[in-house]
C-alpha cells in the first residue's frame, strides 16, 4: 500500500501542477481614479473596428505534444451585428474550416478532419470574436490589475469575464475567464500601423491540453458587408 | 494537401510521337508520360473564395523525379515545405528563420494522395480507384476527374486539368472544392529532363 501510494504520489502532485496552471482565478481590481475612467475606457476599446471589415492572417499553431501547425485564416465581421464568418486554409490552399458566427449562431459551411470535432468550431470562433469583436456584456469594472496595469472587466450574457488591459498605446492583454472565474484564454496582441487591429497576436489556452497560436497579420481592409458574404 | 500533388503527375515527357497528338487518349498520355526522368517548374496558385475580393495568390516551385521522389515548396506569402523522398514523406513551415518540421498525423492524409499520384504518374488517371477521369476532347486539351466516392467528393467536388500542347507539360490545374471555393495552380518555366540537384529532395536549412 505504502509503495502504491509512493508511486502514485509524485505523477498525483505533477498533475496537480499541471492542472492549477489553468486554476488562475479572476484577480482583484485595484480602485483608480474615477476621472482616468472615460480615459481607460476609450484606451481598452481603441483596438477594436467599428465597420465590417477583412482580415488575413498567417497562423502557427502550438498543440498538445508540441506538435506544430501552419495556416491561413481568412475572417470577414460586421461588429455592429457581431457577424464572423471564418475561413482556414492549408499552406497548400485547401480550405480546411469555414464556419459563420451569427451574434452567437453557428453554421458550419465545411470542416475536414480533426476540425469536424464538436465543440471545436465554437470555441475557434469565440477566439475569433475575443480578437476582433469589443467586448461584449456589461463593464462591470475599471481599475488596476495586481501588476499595476490598467484594466476593464466585462462580464458578457452568458457569465463569462473579460479582462482587456492596454499594456502601451501599442499593444493590449486580454485574458477570459469562464463562470467560475477560472482563466480559460490569454492573448497578447501588438497593435498594426493604425490602432484598431492587432498586428501580431499570441493566444493562449493554459492546461495539459492547452494550445498557443501566433497570428501575423497579412492585410486588413474595410468592406460593404451584405448578409450573403456570410453565407454558403 | 491534395492539390499541388495532382499536377505534378502530370508532367510528362518528350513526345517521341508524330501525327495524333499527345493528349488524345489516356494511352497516349500513358506513353507520353512514360520516359520522363525529372520535372522542375514554378508555379502561381490562386485561391478563389467568396469571402475574398480578389483571390489569394501564392507562389512556388517543385521538382520531381518519377517514380517518388517530390519537392514542392511555397516561397510566398507563406514558406512551406513538402517533401517526398523516395516514399517518405515530410513537411515542414518557416518558423524564425529556418523550416521546423509539422505536425505528424498530417501526413497520414497526404501518404493517400501521394499513392495516388503515383498511379497519376504514369498517365493512370483512368486507372485510380479515387478518381473517375474523362478526356474533355477535342480541343479542350483537359482531363476531368470526379471523386468516385461521396466522402471525397463532399470536400473536392472536380479537378480540371489543362495540357499543354508540348507533349507531356500540364498547363494548368483546378481544384474546384465548391461553387464558392476553388484553387487554380497555373505551371510556369517548366524543364523536363534536366539534372537535379544531389538535395533536391531534402531540407537543409
Amino acid at each position: 500500500m505504502k509503495r502504491i501510494l509512493g508511486d502514485i504520489f509524485p505523477i498525483g502532485c505533477l498533475l496537480l501542477v499541471v492542472n492549477c496552471l489553468a486554476c488562475a482565478q479572476l484577480p482583484r481590481l485595484r480602485p483608480m481614479e474615477r476621472a482616468s475612467f472615460g480615459a481607460t475606457i476609450h484606451q481598452c476599446l481603441a483596438f477594436y473596428q467599428n465597420n465590417p471589415f477583412r482580415v488575413i492572417h498567417r497562423i502557427e499553431a502550438t498543440l498538445p505534444m508540441q506538435q506544430q501547425s501552419s495556416m491561413l485564416g481568412i475572417t470577414i465581421a460586421d461588429p455592429g451585428q457581431r457577424w464572423i464568418r471564418s475561413v482556414l486554409l492549408s499552406v497548400e490552399g485547401v480550405t480546411l474550416f469555414d464556419a459563420t458566427d451569427w451574434n452567437g449562431k453557428l453554421e458550419i459551411h465545411r470542416a475536414i478532419g480533426p476540425l469536424e470535432k464538436e465543440g471545436f468550431a465554437k470555441g475557434l470562433l469565440d477566439d475569433v470574436a475575443m480578437l476582433l469583436l469589443a467586448p461584449q456584456g456589461l463593464l462591470t469594472d475599471v481599475g488596476r490589475a495586481g501588476n499595476g496595469q490598467v484594466t476593464c472587466r466585462f462580464q458578457s450574457p452568458s457569465g463569462e469575464w473579460l479582462d482587456v488591459s492596454p499594456t502601451s498605446a501599442s499593444s493590449i492583454s486580454i485574458r477570459r475567464y469562464d463562470r467560475l472565474q477560472r482563466l480559460q484564454r490569454e492573448v497578447r496582441a501588438q497593435a498594426w500601423q493604425d490602432p484598431g487591429v492587432f498586428g501580431k497576436t499570441l493566444l493562449s489556452a493554459p492546461g495539459a491540453l492547452g494550445y498557443t497560436l501566433r497570428l501575423d497579420l497579412v492585410q486588413i481592409e474595410s468592406i460593404e458587408a451584405g448578409e450573403e458574404l456570410f453565407q454558403d | 494537401m491534395l492539390h499541388f500533388s495532382l499536377f505534378i503527375m502530370l508532367l510528362a515527357t518528350n513526345a517521341n510521337s508524330g501525327g495524333a497528338r499527345w493528349c488524345d487518349s489516356f494511352d497516349s498520355i500513358r506513353k507520353t508520360t512514360a520516359t520522363i526522368h525529372s520535372i522542375e517548374a514554378g508555379f502561381e496558385q490562386k485561391k478563389i473564395l467568396k469571402i475574398l475580393a480578389r483571390p489569394m495568390v501564392s507562389s512556388g516551385r517543385f521538382v520531381f523525379e518519377p517514380p517518388d521522389s517530390l519537392r514542392w515548396e511555397y516561397l510566398s506569402p507563406l514558406e512551406s515545405l513538402l517533401l517526398m523522398d523516395r516514399g517518405k514523406i515530410a513537411r515542414y513551415s518557416r518558423r524564425g528563420g529556418k523550416y521546423v518540421a509539422d505536425a505528424a498525423e498530417q501526413l497520414e492524409a497526404m501518404r493517400i494522395v501521394m499513392d495516388e499520384i503515383k498511379l497519376w504518374l504514369t498517365g493512370d488517371y483512368d486507372r485510380s480507384q479515387s478518381f473517375g477521369a474523362t478526356l474533355k476532347n477535342p480541343g479542350l486539351n483537359q482531363i476531368e476527374l470526379v471523386p468516385k466516392n461521396a466522402a471525397l467528393r463532399s470536400f473536392i467536388q472536380r479537378i480540371v486539368i489543362t495540357l499543354d500542347e508540348k507533349p507531356g507539360v500540364v498547363k494548368s490545374v483546378e481544384i474546384i472544392e465548391s461553387p464558392n471555393a476553388s484553387t487554380f495552380i497555373e505551371f510556369v518555366g517548366v524543364r523536363l529532363n534536366s539534372t537535379l540537384p544531389m538535395d533536391a529532395f531534402t531540407q537543409t536549412q
